[in-house]
């Protein structure tokens, strides 16, 4: 198969944006080491879209075609795999297919844990101890407000469908009417277990 | 076989003794900030071409790879990484300062233990024959010497069914894009190298060798001559650049 160019552009971003990233961790180069020399698939499902993943020292390698022995592949849907890049402390998603060695698969994912990344630093060394601190300072307050904001709508809303237009039943509401549902199952169940006794 | 009298260094003619020492003070000049003038000067697509070569290339893990004119090791860096710790990737370049700037390179990227480094001419290549999982040569035929002489020792090298993967400028196949190429290589290159790397005369050889160097099909019969099999070329860049592939048989 012919490598298309964007593909191979799209891939040539992506790694230079992953090996900076992992080199800003400075224990992540260790815990790459022990992957060396083994070659790992991803697959995103429905898009047919795939890359392999090489590491070699602190540096991974990704390349769109690979004709040697595949030790583990990793397959999932697109959400699944945005859910693992912003949140790699939740590690491997359950609906993450794993095919091949699973140690491998289980080495990376304390990896995708492990990594914590100082922006800050980062940013330091690219303008400076003072610009960098004010930008992520008022990045941190940014995303807070952004957070509460969000947090405070979701409660109003919550509120005005629950108290003010009576759409929606509260959450204890609802889990005692689940609770209730659960007792007469299981009251049913119990019934038909002693007809079936007595005929 | 008679003696070649003559050979091209860029546009001018000179003895075939005195190319590679004119091309060595080419690339002794250039060494230092070649990676920087590469990205320059291809707008950052030598990237692309280089990964295409290694995506066809069907180099897998545990093989011995040659990387020929292997220059600040663009190719030796992710044939490290493909070969892996049980493969093994020699680098040879003719040219010392290059092949130290490769060899530093790598070691500040802790590319170590399956990268070896061997300065050696790609017309008598120093290895016994049948030794290699495959072959690369990127962007360094057109500054060879005796070319049918080098692809001979590369065939002599390589392991019966092994490929040899030639990464080179070569002829654009759209004749509109024809002057704007040439305005490009001889009058912005030449510039570019005296504001970069203060030195004009380099980059004027580098464009001017470019136009010197066989064709695409010329190429692919050269392989062939060499006894080459299955051998075929890519176009990329509407030409601009060409991967040859042939096989050992």
């Amino acid at each position: 198969m012919i490598p298309q160019f964007s593909h191979l552009a799209s891939l040539t971003l992506l790694e230079a944006l992953l090996n900076r990233y992992l080199q800003a961790d400075i224990e992540i180069s260790s815990q790459l080491q022990s992957l060396a020399g083994k070659v790992i698939l991803f697959k995103i499902t429905g898009l047919d879209w795939h890359c392999y993943l090489l590491p070699y020292g602190s540096r991974i390698q990704l390349q769109g075609h690979y004709s040697g022995v595949v030790h583990t592949t990793l397959a999932a849907p697109p959400v699944t795999w945005l859910k693992i890049l912003s949140q790699p402390v939740a590690g491997l998603d359950g609906a993450l297919q794993i095919e091949g060695e699973v140690e491998t698969g289980q080495r990376l994912q304390s990896i995708l844990r492990a990594l914590t990344v100082d922006v800050e630093a980062v940013l330091a060394r690219v303008i400076g101890d003072v610009p960098a601190h004010q930008l992520y300072y008022q990045h941190q307050q940014g995303k807070a407000w952004v957070q509460q904001t969000i947090h405070s709508l979701e409660l109003d809303v919550q509120e005005y469908l629950q108290q003010e237009i009576r759409n929606l039943p509260p959450a204890l509401e609802l889990e005692r009417f689940y609770r209730q549902v659960d007792q007469l199952r299981d009251d049913a169940a119990r019934l038909s277990a002693r007809l079936q006794r007595i005929l | 076989m008679s003696e070649q009298k003559t050979t091209h260094f860029g546009f001018e003619s000179v003895s075939p003794d005195e190319k590679p020492q004119r091309v060595n003070a080419v690339f002794d000049s250039v060494a230092q900030q070649y990676d920087v003038m590469n990205d320059v000067m291809s707008f950052g697509i030598h990237r692309l071409w280089k990964r295409f070569a290694l995506e066809l290339s069907g180099i897998k893990s545990g093989q011995t790879i040659l990387d020929l004119a292997s220059g600040t090791g663009d190719l030796a860096l992710r044939l490290a990484q493909m070969v892996g710790p049980a493969g093994q990737v020699v680098m040879s370049d003719i040219n010392a300062a290059m092949l130290t700037m490769g060899r530093d390179r790598l070691l500040d990227q802790g590319v170590v233990g399956n990268v070896r480094w061997v300065q050696a001419d790609a017309e008598n290549l120093p290895f016994v024959a049948n030794c290699f999982d495959a072959v690369t040569i990127a962007f360094g035929l057109r500054n060879v010497t005796h070319q049918q002489q080098a692809l001979a020792e590369i065939y002599r090298v390589l392991k019966p069914g092994a490929p040899l993967l030639v990464l080179e400028f070569s002829q654009p196949t759209l004749k509109p894009l024809k002057p704007l190429y040439d305005f490009y290589s001889f009058k912005i290159l030449p510039l570019m190298g005296k504001w970069i790397v203060n030195d004009a005369d380099s980059y004027r050889y580098l464009a001017e060798s470019i136009r010197m160097h066989p064709d695409q099909e010329t190429l692919k019969a050269m392989l062939q001559q060499a006894g080459f099999v299955q051998c075929d070329y890519y176009n990329l860049t509407a030409g601009i650049v060409a991967l040859h592939r042939g096989y050992k048989i």
